[in-house]
């Protein structure tokens, strides 16, 4: 026995011993006062046995009712898995409806959060910055003068790094291995916050010009290339330079592309801290609470106070990113769209189970009501059921583990590369508990209304109607209405973003390109360290041409330092020659160089003027091209009547002057047309063409040396190898790197898109193959519970036709309300949707129309094949059934 | 009371109780007289303390309570030995024998 109040019941099991004590000491003639004290005298504490028999009671009650609750739950589990084996149909429908849409689910999720949740592997990644301007998001070349005066001490943040993308060939006795560092000033160890296991970071004495060359490797670099070695007195030769290795960075800052495979001093000469040319990258560390709207203005105030341009004028302001941000740019619409639409999916799979539960309950009307009637409370009946879908939920779950493993490495390998982190998704502990929480999640979702609607059930009503099979238990149609809304809005939401999605891929396919896409690009760079004069190594990039023109197959061999969809570069201040130097720049239009022949390579339009020719390719030329955009803005300064072809410009920079200090004047030769050079979505910004020895030579070491070839081809394509090796032959220490055509760089820059598209369609696909697969079910519910009326009525004289026709008219209510909050809900999503659209606005009648036209197709299909077997009722059958 | 002594005290009070309702539910009171008649007034110095052990007895299912009626119809909680108690009494009386004869025995030798 566990008594309900331990404490009253100890008492009087207390006083009952003393009243028994005192009457047996008053039987050997005590007088009645003083037996009772001895009583309690003999008693001893009686708080103390009191607290210690009631705390012993509660515990055991506590015990006693956990392992009720434990027997009754698995009771509950037991008799829902018998359940489930004696229906294995509906059991396997459930389950793998419901392991479809959690598997999609956890695998995008997976990806989600390798890239875009976990936060960045360096101490405190929330404070890391980079310094960009509203239209480099990722980026914005700073001048050198600039991170000088940043340099100087404030509260606002802790460390400015400086830096910039170096590509350079790591030699030994093998083949060389091109490599992508950094050079970068000594503060980018303490910004990043890099805890040198192994070695350790730059001195103050290794970041000067001449100082002993000093490399950094990354971990990855270092298991790769030198197998793990130990580094203490090491060197490894790049470009034939050798460099003491003095560290290796913690594994954890190997992220893909985003960083590099070493790091090397930046190094550069002290005047060049004054140069006001932008050039550098800058990552900033910002003080723990520096709101980084101030450490923004801060940057601004002290370049302008230097006299820089701070991003006032024409170009946008300075501002600060988190890196974190900044390396996964592009990527949150498109993940958090994908995990928005398996989302959809898999709430579809969960009105289909709510649907299946609902139907199996109205069948089980007879059992549940009988149940009740033999004392079953109604929580017993809810729990019942609910504990029936909480274990097709965890059953779903264990079922979708391998398929989220499957569509997570799917994703993996159809990502392009480059993706920081995305290689790392897969079942980690993060996703396994999503998971299992979404199975939890899911049942909850797909039983809770079903149970709660079964443990209301009228006991009176079922047992007395026979088995109710006359009208259906009341109270399920609005359910079911409600059901085939949800199953609509979902299904068009699916059906709307892919049909979105794949206007939006036609209108890219329609883009002008402004370029050759049948031109085959590779790398090649030209280092100091092999060429020390600049005239050496322009020889040798026209020995280059020389040597791979002739392979078969190949029209023209030219080079340019940066080719469309290649990324930034650096931009230059140009203002038309007789704007004094104090005025605002026209604009800062990205610096190329190119060999005259390079325009027609590549299939730049010529809009204005000539094309420069080998001729004008001398030291000292002052030609250079424009492209439209840049020529409507010069266009702008220069007047009305004033030709663009012909005028003169400077380019404001450092580098860019005669031997008087004054701006060095160009003559604009020619305009060709923009070029898409940040991808298809994007205008085409202003660009400045330089000739490769008409060009001052400090560009050429910005650019590291380093060049595009572009070889224009007569037929479908060209032996890469043979390429190779006629490059080999005339200079075996040059590689060339990245052979792809302009058409795989272009795939390249869509490939997210892409991937995106192909996600969705295979979604949208399965969701209407779902929700129409939950339309069938519910039709047939409702028509099978009215079997008996309606062959009542046929027996009257309703046609066939009528019949069906009534049934499927009143799905039409639910299919309109449906319709319309898919469309509303679409709506809603617009803005992340919006991103990802080219010329197709969100709301795009032609998409939204077709996508209603195929939803309401589909769904007065499903629920036209089971109506149409009511209208073939028999009609004495049907009424006789019972 | 060192602890031994207690535990050693609790152990002979728990195989006691076990005695005393073999055959014969009692209420607690009964349950102490059945000890005092055998082992004299003075082995429980205070009487309290028998209630704890009986509800851990109880709490062990060796013994169950209900509230019933005494032989002067006055309400108390019965405890009864149960089955398991009962087995229990008979695997711990030989048990008992054999240690405090075995203690004795020692004592003995060094007295």
């Amino acid at each position: 026995m566990i008594p309900r109040d331990p404490t009253s019941d100890v008492d009087r099991e207390i006083e009952d011993h003393i009243e028994r004590r005192t009457a047996a000491l008053v039987a050997r003639g005590m007088s009645e006062t003083e037996a009772r004290s001895e009583a309690r005298a003999r008693f001893g504490d009686r708080g103390r046995v009191r607290a210690e028999c009631v705390r012993i009671q509660r515990r055991r009650r506590r015990r006693s009712e956990f392992r009720t609750l434990v027997a009754s739950c698995l009771e509950d589990g037991l008799s829902a898995l018998r359940g489930f084996r004696h229906r294995p149909a509906f059991t396997a429908l459930a389950v793998g409806t419901l392991a479809l849409g959690m598997g999609a689910t956890a695998g995008v999720f997976s990806v989600v959060h390798a890239v875009l949740l976990r936060p960045l592997p360096f101490p405190q990644p929330e404070g890391l910055h980079r310094v960009v301007t509203a239209d480099r998001p990722t980026g914005v070349p700073v001048a050198p003068a600039a991170v000088t005066v940043w340099s100087e001490a404030s509260p606002l943040w802790t460390d400015v790094a400086a830096f910039s993308p170096v590509r350079t060939a790591l030699t030994g006795p093998d083949v060389p291995r091109i490599l992508d560092g950094w050079r970068a000033s000594a503060s980018l160890f303490g910004a990043l916050g890099v805890d040198f296991a192994r070695g350790r970071s730059f001195g103050p004495t290794d970041d000067r010009p001449g100082a002993a060359p000093v490399v950094v490797l990354s971990h990855r670099v270092w298991q790769r290339d030198l197998a793990g070695a130990d580094i203490r007195g090491r060197s490894v030769a790049l470009d034939g330079v050798d460099h003491e290795i003095v560290g290796v960075l913690p594994p954890s800052f190997d992220l893909e592309r985003a960083t590099p495979d070493f790091v090397v001093p930046l190094a550069l000469p002290p005047e060049q801290w004054t140069n006001p040319t932008p050039w550098l990258g800058v990552l900033i560390r910002l003080g723990p609470d520096a709101p980084p709207a101030a450490v923004a203005d801060e940057l601004r105030r002290r370049a302008e106070t230097a006299g820089l341009d701070a991003g006032d004028g024409p170009s946008p302001r300075l501002a600060t990113r988190p890196l974190a941000d900044v390396l996964t740019e592009g990527l949150g619409s498109p993940l958090w769209l994908l995990l928005g639409a398996v989302g959809a999916l898999l709430l579809i799979g969960c009105v289909n189970v709510a649907n299946l539960l609902l139907a199996r309950g109205t069948r089980r009307a007879d059992e549940l009501a009988l149940r009740a009637a033999l004392g079953a409370g109604r929580g017993r009946i809810v729990r019942h059921l609910l504990a029936e879908s909480l274990l097709l939920g965890v059953l779903g779950a264990l079922a979708a583990l391998p398929l989220a493993a499957l569509v997570a490495q799917g994703i993996r390998v159809l990502a392009p590369a480059g993706i920081p982190r995305i290689q790392e998704a897969g079942m980690d502990v993060a996703t396994l508990g999503v998971t299992l929480l979404l199975g939890v999640v899911t049942a909850l979702v797909a039983g809770v209304l079903p149970a709660v609607r079964a443990g209301r059930t009228d006991v009176h009503g079922v047992l007395k109607r026979g088995s109710g099979r006359l009208a259906g238990t009341p109270g399920g149609e609005g359910l079911r209405s409600a059901l085939v809304v949800a199953e609509i809005a979902l299904c068009l939401l699916l059906l709307g973003g892919a049909g979105l999605l794949i206007r939006s891929a036609h209108a890219l396919s329609q883009v002008d390109r402004g370029f050759q896409e049948q031109v085959l690009t590779a790398r090649l760079a030209v280092p100091a360290s092999r060429y020390p004069a600049l005239d050496d190594a322009l020889r040798a990039l026209d020995d280059v041409r020389a040597a791979a023109a002739g392979v078969p197959g190949v029209r023209s061999v030219e080079y340019t330092s940066r080719v469309p969809l290649a990324g930034n570069s650096f931009g230059l201040p140009v203002a038309p020659a007789f704007a004094p130097d104090d005025t605002e720049p026209v604009g800062q239009p990205r610096m190329r160089i190119a060999t005259p022949g390079y325009f027609e390579a590549m299939g730049l339009r010529l809009v204005d003027g000539r094309l420069p020719g080998p001729t004008d390719d001398v030291e000292g030329n002052v030609a250079v091209v424009v492209n439209h955009p840049l020529a409507r803005d010069l266009a702008r300064e220069l007047g009305d009547d004033a030709s663009v072809v012909g005028s003169s410009i400077v380019a404001r920079g450092g580098d860019f002057t005669d031997g008087s200090g004054a701006y060095r004047q160009w003559t604009v030769i020619g305009v060709v047309e923009g070029v898409r050079d940040d991808g298809l979505r994007a205008e085409a910004p202003a660009e400045l063409y330089f000739l490769p020895r008409a060009v001052p030579p400090a560009p050429w070491n910005w650019i590291g040396r380093e060049v595009l070839l572009t070889v224009a081809l007569e037929g479908p394509g060209v032996d890469g190898a043979a390429l190779r090796s006629a490059v080999s032959s005339v200079a075996p220490e040059l590689a060339l790197h990245d052979v792809e055509t302009m058409a795989q760089r272009l795939a390249a820059s869509l490939a997210v898109e892409r991937l995106v598209r192909l996600v969705m369609t295979v979604l949208a696909v399965l969701g209407v193959m779902l929700a129409a697969g939950g339309i069938v079910g519910v039709v047939a519910s409702f028509v099978a519970r009215r079997i008996p009326e309606v062959g009542l009525r046929m027996a009257l004289g309703a046609s066939g036709a009528r019949v069906t026709g009534e049934v499927v008219r009143r799905l039409l209510t639910p299919v309109v309300l449906g319709v319309a909050t898919g469309l509303l809900v679409l709506r809603l999503a617009a803005p992340i949707l919006g991103e990802l659209l080219f010329d197709v606005g969100p709301a795009d009648p032609l998409t939204l129309l077709g996508t209603t036209g195929v939803v309401g197709a589909v769904a007065v299909l499903a629920a036209w094949i089971p109506a149409r077997r009511a209208a073939r009722v028999d009609p004495i059958r049907s009424l006789t059934r019972d | 009371m060192t602890r031994t002594h207690a535990n050693l005290l609790r152990g002979a009070l728990d195989l006691l109780i076990l005695r005393a309702l073999h055959g014969e539910p009692r209420h607690g009171y009964g349950v102490l007289e059945w000890i005092e008649e055998r082992t004299g007034p003075d082995l429980l110095l205070e009487e309290g303390t028998l209630y704890p052990a009986l509800h851990r007895l109880e709490e062990r299912g060796w013994i169950e309570a209900s509230w019933g009626r005494s032989e002067n119809n006055r309400k108390a909680k019965f405890y009864a030995l149960t089955a398991e108690g009962a087995a229990r009494l008979k695997q711990d009386v030989p048990e008992w024998h054999a240690f405090t004869a075995a203690v004795s025995r020692a004592l003995g030798g060094e007295a």
